[in-house]
């Protein structure tokens, strides 16, 4: 099991971890169980299966300690180092299934035959039946497992990092291996034999870590382990001109959160600079109580803090469920509450999750912000429902508005649509979607009263920072406006096939390009 | 009705110029886009295409360059602007396709000289970015192949390996219990 959850991640730089990933990895690890089980049996052999069992106790230990060595190796010819998002889902699809067939197989075929071996053993050893042997090992079996995954989990992962977690299994399967060869008194070739294999192994395994370079050239600046993903931090550009991204796991062509020196507005093609443009819309409000679910490293935090309208207040609590984000951000991404200016208060909460921390604020708000993913580019369900909407709806004051990130490739993307469609019915009104120039990032604006819109039904313009970004917005293919009676699938709790929506829009991308070119005015 | 600055920009300057020299339109302002509903469709298309190219919107453009193709295959900027579209949205072979046509109808198409060149430098950077793109597309198809053909190869041979011992565990079990006409393997 520990094998089985470090090698979810350890695929996660390249492949992600989404639902994809994961059923490739146990799958490939069920079958090479089902194979080593089979395996054990046949090795199986009274007296000398304990001699045996040391062997593929050994070859288990060598095969996970090289397991990131081999995965990397491996990977340099099944991934390509950078590839647009919607040309993800082969690569991720099959460089998976290949790596973790290749990578976790062997390891998984050898501690399959351990278990019958080691039945075996205790039957002919021990003296004991073939129920009570097996009921032996199956139970030593589960709770190694038990304490190998709160481990990994728990301390392995986050304390160690990926290699290490993989070394200390295999130092751990290396000491069961000798404890059995102790127990078979092997000779002196067969005993020297095993402690070269072991040694070999170790020294592959200690192959140097990459060098610290990000996807894309970038230069890597920090990189972790934390209890929900692979989190680095790589910059480009220097000077002024420098931009930070937080990644997580594949990370390919799309980032968490930016960074640059300067408060206030990113470069155009960054959606953050639409999170400022309630600010504009509604002049009336000063005092800006505002909640960002899904803080990251806290850019919708500093650009709402740079272009903040003279005269106004924020007074801002940030929720982010990764502690790892949070820490890597404070260190090389500024994000210091007292860095904000004088008329920025802000609050971080971490290891909560959005809307677990939506419920524990009673306070009515100005402004929510969402912008929560999970598996790097798929929202997670829970956040898109009607359920959810409806909450953040109550949450808001009179005029309060909510403004959320939706990923996607055009106004009839599924997943941009169905969330549109959903917060549209949660909110009883017109909801607006705005397309970000230069971005696959859509913009969701829906207020507890009436939208900033003139008889064209298009967005007001604002004046100031973000007036330009405003006036984009106001071209046929820069908004769009839904509204409850619109035809659309509704996300519930009960049913919020989010996955299923991401792998559409995907597949569909290309195809709607294509059926414009072959005349589908789609 | 007043003729806005960019409907006079896109219909005084030549037609036949390369886009990246219809400057008079680089400064857009969005509320005068409207009245290009009014005039020709082809030139509509094309100044649909420019705007929603400069303000980032590229599957936009696209889809405005292909409406205009449809009536004007010929049309240079239309191509243009259907083959940067695609180059920004990563479509290889999109791009390829357009580049091409663009190529074909430089050819038969009657420019001033100086036109020409500066259509052909146009051109020949198109080209440089839809075979890196090509490149790139082919390269992920390359690895994209090798994936599969390890893990179907994988598989067969875990499933042979499967069938294999399991048969001959059933035989062995067989033989152990003493069950009439199996032997052991």
């Amino acid at each position: 099991m520990a094998v089985e959850l470090a090698a979810v991640r350890l695929l996660a730089p390249s492949f992600g971890t989404s639902l994809v990933v994961w059923t490739n990895v146990l799958a490939s690890i069920l079958l090479a169980l089902a194979l080593g089980y089979l395996l054990g049996g046949r090795l199986a052999a009274g007296e000398r299966s304990v001699r045996r069992l040391g062997w593929v106790l050994l070859g288990a230990a060598a095969t996970t300690a090289v397991a990131p060595t081999l995965a990397r190796w491996l990977i340099r010819g099944l991934a390509p180092p950078a590839f647009a998002l919607h040309e993800a889902t082969e690569v991720i699809l099959w460089g998976s299934l290949a790596t973790a067939l290749v990578v976790f197989g062997p390891p998984a075929v050898l501690l399959g035959s351990a278990s019958p071996l080691a039945v075996d053993t205790l039957a002919a050893r021990g003296g004991l039946g073939a129920g009570r042997a097996g009921a032996l090992v199956l139970c030593a079996g589960t709770i190694g497992s038990l304490a190998g995954v709160f481990a990994t989990t728990h301390v392995l992962l986050p304390a160690l990092g990926l290699a290490w977690t993989f070394r200390i299994a295999g130092l751990v399967l290396a000491a069961a291996g000798f404890a059995a060869f102790a127990l078979s008194r092997i000779g002196g070739n067969e005993r020297a034999l095993a402690v070269s294999a072991a040694l070999i192994a170790a020294l592959v395994s200690a192959e140097s870590e990459p060098a610290a370079v990000g996807p894309g050239g970038t230069r890597l600046l920090a990189a972790g382990e934390s209890q929900y993903q692979s989190v680095r931090i790589v910059e480009q550009g220097t000077g002024a001109k420098r931009l930070r991204f937080l990644q997580v796991n594949e990370s390919f062509d799309s980032f968490q959160s930016v960074w640059q020196p300067e408060l206030g507005l990113l470069p155009e093609g960054f959606y953050y600079n639409d999170f400022a443009l309630p600010l504009f819309w509604d002049e009336a409000r000063s005092d800006w109580r505002v909640l960002v679910l899904g803080l990251g490293g806290g850019t919708a935090l500093r650009v709402l803090a740079g272009v903040l309208p003279e005269g106004d207040q924020l007074d801002v609590v940030g929720i982010e469920i990764d502690p790892l984000v949070v820490a890597l951000a404070r260190t090389y991404l500024d994000l210091d509450p007292s860095k904000f200016g004088a008329r920025t208060r802000a609050h971080l909460v971490e290891g909560l999750d959005a809307r677990a921390g939506l419920r524990s604020l009673e306070t009515p708000l100005d402004l929510i912000l969402l912008d929560c993913y999970a598996n790097q580019v798929e929202l997670p369900p829970h956040l898109v429902t009607l359920e959810f909407f409806a909450e953040l709806e109550e949450r808001l004051a009179d005029g309060g508005w909510v403004v959320a990130n939706l990923g996607g490739f055009g106004f009839e993307d599924p997943i941009v649509a169905s969330v549109a469609h959903t917060c549209s019915v949660a909110f009883g009104r017109a909801v607006l979607v705005l397309a970000v120039p230069h971005a696959r990032n859509f913009v969701l604006v829906a207020r507890r009263g009436e939208l900033p819109l003139d008889v064209e039904g298009v967005p007001r313009s604002v004046a100031g920072a973000l007036s330009a970004r405003a006036s984009k917005a106001r071209l046929s293919a820069g908004f769009r406006i839904v509204v409850p009676t619109d035809a659309g699938l509704l996300l519930t709790d009960d049913c919020s096939p989010s996955e299923r929506l991401q792998a559409r829009s995907l597949r569909e991308a290309r195809a709607r390009l294509i059926g414009t070119a072959q005349g589908d005015p789609r | 009705m007043r003729l806005p600055w960019l409907v006079i920009a896109l219909l005084s300057g030549d037609a036949s110029a390369p886009v990246a020299r219809q400057s008079g339109v680089e400064d857009w302002r969005a509320q005068e886009y409207a009245t290009l509903q009014e005039v020709e469709p082809v030139v509509r298309a094309r100044g649909l295409a420019l705007v929603y190219a400069r303000a980032g919107f590229p599957t936009a453009a696209w889809d405005a360059a292909q409406r205009g193709l449809r009536s004007a295959p010929d049309d240079l900027a239309l191509q243009f602007h259907a083959a940067t579209s695609a180059l920004q949205l990563s479509e290889a072979s999109l791009a390829r396709q357009h580049v091409d046509a663009l190529r074909a109808e430089l050819v038969r198409a009657e420019l001033t000289e100086d036109l020409r060149s500066e259509w052909e430098a146009s051109l020949s950077e198109l080209l440089r970015n839809a075979e890196d793109l090509e490149k790139d597309a082919r390269s992920r198809d390359r690895a994209v192949s090798l994936a599969r053909w390890i893990a179907i190869a994988v598989l067969c041979g875990a499933m042979f390996a499967l069938y294999r011992l399991s048969r001959g565990a059933m035989a062995g079990q067989g033989a152990r219990s003493g069950t009439p006409g199996r032997r052991a393997t």
